[in-house]
């Protein structure tokens, strides 16, 4: 007698409970942490994907059911127009403009990071938005032969944007990069 | 001294709980993590598929009857891996699409009955092998003479 015994843990006992904190918290973190970067990477995927088609669909839609002719230049008329005879003009990165049946000049440009369907009846708008990145966008005809519709050739890089205003970033689950390309011929030369 | 704690088979069973606990949480996290990898793979097979799909609508803009050559026997499948037609043989085990390389795009071109032949039946495959499994996208589309 005379030595109370203290209600207390042991040194062991809070050594063991530490250790084992020390053990499962990082695993639980690295799992969160997993699940929260594959996230990251699908959604921007997705996102890159989604404006990549809508800007593939819309350009391919409107070349292959309105136009009637080529132009290098707006408005469209006999002096800029292109790809009338057996010709090929390689995709270069600019511009090209078409005229509908209504005489109306439409067309699809490319300037910083952003393509745009530009057209003489309504507003200009951009095809991709802020989060997204276009890089060599470039666009082009051919007609291989008099008595067949001339071509139109587009091809362009899609990549969203690491909020640096460029696609790089050190971590890969940040890079979000595809590569489109396509030819779509007229139906109403 | 009778001191008031638990008892082994409390501690015991309280330690077995918390363990199944733990491991299934663990297995449904794992599996999930694998189900998202597979998922971003699927959208970026999607694309090499829709790609390789344009490539070949440009090829039978360019000259139909060099076009429906392309199918030799009823039936030529092509390794695409590269859009051209250099490999007329599927691509075994030449995972080289995509970067890192991890893809594979085979080609299978039918041409349809009929003299000259107006229609041509493909079917682009883009598979990958993950966790020892393989995973394919499929796309099947018609083309024809006619626009």
């Amino acid at each position: 007698m005379g030595i109370k015994k203290l209600k207390a843990f042991t040194l062991i006992e809070m050594l063991v409970v530490v250790a084992v904190i020390g053990l499962v918290l990082p695993a639980i973190f690295a799992i969160v942490f997993g699940i929260a970067r594959q996230q990251t990477k699908i959604m921007r995927l997705s996102q890159v994907k989604g404006e990549g088609d809508y800007i593939l669909t819309v350009i391919t839609n409107n070349i292959r059911n309105n136009a009637i002719s080529i132009h290098t230049d707006t408005p469209g008329d006999s002096l800029n127009e292109v790809c009338l005879n057996v010709e090929s003009q390689s995709p270069i990165p600019s511009s090209l403009y078409f005229l509908d049946s209504e005489g109306a000049t439409f067309g699809f440009s490319f300037a910083g990071n952003k393509v745009s369907s530009e057209s003489s009846v309504v507003a200009t708008s951009l095809l991709n938005t802020d989060k997204t990145i276009v890089s060599n966008f470039e666009i082009g005809c051919t007609k291989t032969a008099t008595f067949s519709n001339p071509t139109v050739l587009i091809n362009f890089d899609i990549c969203y944007d690491t909020g640096t205003g460029t696609c790089i970033s050190t971590r890969p689950e940040e890079i979000a990069n595809l590569h489109y390309e396509t030819t779509v011929k007229l139906r109403k030369f | 001294m009778n001191k008031k704690s638990f008892s082994l088979i409390e501690v015991l069973i309280f330690v077995t709980i918390l363990v199944l606990f733990f491991v299934a949480a663990l297995a449904i996290t794992t599996y999930s993590l694998g189900n998202m990898k597979i998922n971003e793979h699927k959208i970026i097979a999607t694309r090499y598929a829709e790609e390789s799909i344009e490539w070949l609508k440009s090829q039978k803009e360019e000259n139909w009857t060099e076009f429906i050559l392309k199918d030799t026997s009823s039936g030529t499948t092509y390794c695409l891996n590269e859009l051209n037609w250099l490999t007329q043989s599927s691509c075994g085990e030449n995972f080289t699409l995509g970067d890192p390389a991890f893809f594979k795009r085979e080609l299978l071109l039918t041409n349809q009955s009929g003299t000259p032949t107006e229609q041509v039946n493909a079917q682009i495959q883009v598979s990958w092998q993950e966790r020892n499994q393989a995973y394919d996208v499929t796309i099947n589309t018609i083309l024809t003479i006619w626009e």
